[in-house]
């Protein structure tokens, strides 16, 4: 079963955008439409991005810092509590019905309003079987205002947004990026740390997507001046909470030989982190770095340019 | 610059709705902009065109105008002269064109086949009928009717006579019945007729 579909980017730039309330994360790719890709520059800028005007004026700093017009196409994710991601066996549908039956399947165990928020699905291939024939279905889901939002000051930045990720789908994104596209017969980890919330995802190309939010407030435990003592039982914990994840896949999914965890993100300098889920999980841990990889060595930074990349990557499609 | 294959990625996206309704409605605009151009071109076109078909109209119509101009003076200058040709001068005309008789070739002929020894006296033409009368000395033979049948056919075969008169006929062959005056003479006279002739 393959999950994933062929890229097909079609010629010219890709922008991908990220955010949280700490830092916007821009990273520009060239794309020759025939799948040949590389960055040609990534941008960070700092500030605080709690409110819609900062976030607005933050926009626009990109928008001139990469030189965007506003033709090119711009691919961003949402993340925070209203948003939703998982993998589930489901039978198909016509689209209309699909959609409606997803919604109320969703609705068992999202803990945000479904009616009002939006959806999208990809059908990843037929079960084996042992579903009843049912597909393997990836679904998102965000609240309809978060969407909005962003995409209102997206736009009112000038900046023309093609595609509209969501955060849990984009770190699969960056993994699979980070895998070269290539197969691999045992899941992959990623555990994108932000200021508040961290972001766990495994998935494999013979095993479901998995994803999991762990309150890890990086921002305090990272400080300067935070406690040393506090800061590992919190490094700690949230380690454990990894392990105990990579142990539920295990159970549920019955597929083991996980090959490593991969970190993205920020906070990603101190060997503290690395240390700690190296010793919970038994797997090795390293930083991704997608525009090192792709050889733009010049501002390469492990983890924090990664799905910013990544989004650009996928495209619009 | 390095680049490298694109990896096959996750493509959900949480606007592909609106984007496909903006690409369909960019489509729907540019269909009807490129529809509205064609109609506009195609009626300006049709403008072209029937300006151009009322032009060529007016031209026939200015040189028809002029042409009745030209024949109305014509007619003014021939009416001062008056010198108007009626019907029946037409009529006339056409008669005497395809209807006369041109008797100059008529008379040729006649006298052209006509047997040696033999004289016309006389002839008339009257009703669409040509009677020819005279007499002839005929030879030892006696052969005189023979030479007069030979005579009548030859004026059968001639174009310039029987174009006019399609039957001939013999209507006397006789020897002259005052013996005392010229016994040996024969009077002879023979009719001719055109197509349009009727028997009274």
């Amino acid at each position: 079963m393959v999950k994933r579909s062929i890229q097909t980017s079609n010629p010219g730039v890709t922008v991908g955008i990220e955010y949280d309330h700490l830092a916007i994360r821009a990273a520009l790719l060239n794309t020759d439409g025939r799948g040949a890709f590389s960055v040609a520059k990534v941008v960070e800028i700092r500030g605080e991005y709690g409110e819609d005007r900062n976030l607005l004026e933050g926009f626009r700093q990109v928008k001139a810092k990469l030189g965007l017009s506003g033709r090119d196409s711009v691919v961003t994710c949402l993340s925070g509590k209203q948003v939703f991601a998982t993998q589930l066996p489901f039978r198909r549908l016509g689209k209309e019905e699909m959609e409606q039956a997803l919604r109320l399947e969703l609705r068992k165990t999202v803990h945000f309003e479904v009616a009002t928020s939006t959806l999208d699905y990809q059908i990843l291939g037929e079960d084996d079987g042992s579903n009843g024939g049912a597909a393997q279905v990836l679904v998102a889901l965000a609240a309809t205002a978060l969407l909005n939002r962003q995409l209102g000051l997206l736009e009112k930045a000038g900046l023309k947004v093609m595609a509209v990720d969501v955060l849990p789908v984009a770190i699969a994104n960056t993994l699979w990026a980070w895998k070269a596209g290539g197969e691999s017969h045992h899941p992959l980890i990623a555990v994108h740390i932000g200021p508040q919330v961290s972001t766990i995802v495994i998935d494999g190309e013979y095993s479901p997507f998995f994803t999991r939010n762990v309150y890890f407030a990086a921002e305090d435990v990272f400080a300067p001046n935070a406690n040393p003592v506090d800061r590992e039982k919190r490094i700690q914990a949230l380690a454990e909470e990894v392990s105990r994840s990579v142990i539920f896949y295990e159970k549920n999914s019955e597929v083991t030989g996980f090959q490593e965890v991969l970190l993205l993100g920020d906070h990603l300098e101190g060997a503290a982190l690395m240390d700690k889920l190296q010793r919970q999980t038994g797997l090795p841990v390293q930083a991704m770095d997608l525009a090192g990889k792709t050889g733009m060595l010049r501002e390469s930074q492990p983890g924090r340019f990664d799905l910013a990349v990544s989004l650009a990557l996928r495209g619009e499609a | 610059m390095i680049a490298q294959p694109g990896p096959a990625l996750y493509r959900l996206n949480l606007i592909r709705e609106l984007r496909e309704k903006e690409i369909k409605s960019e489509r729907k605009r540019r269909l009807t902009l490129i529809l509205g151009f064609g109609c506009f071109g195609f009626f300006v076109l049709s403008l072209l065109y029937s300006g151009m078909t009322i032009w060529q109209m007016e031209g026939v119509l200015t040189r028809e105008e002029k042409k009745v101009k030209e024949l109305h003076q014509e007619y003014q200058k021939y009416a001062a002269a008056k010198l108007i040709v009626d019907k029946s001068d037409l009529e006339l005309l056409s008669d005497l064109q395809g209807k006369g008789i041109f008797w100059t070739k008529k008379l040729v002929a006649i006298a052209k086949h006509l047997p040696d020894n033999y004289s016309i006296i006389d002839f008339s033409y009257e009703n669409n009928q040509l009677k020819v009368s005279g007499f002839g000395y005929p030879s030892p033979r006696q052969d005189q009717l023979l030479v007069l049948d030979e005579y009548l056919n030859k004026l059968r075969a001639d174009s310039t006579f029987s174009d006019t008169f399609k039957k001939l006929q013999l209507n006397l062959a006789d020897r002259n019945a005052d013996r005392n005056v010229d016994p040996g003479r024969i009077n002879f006279q023979f009719s001719a007729v055109t197509s349009t002739w009727k028997a009274q």
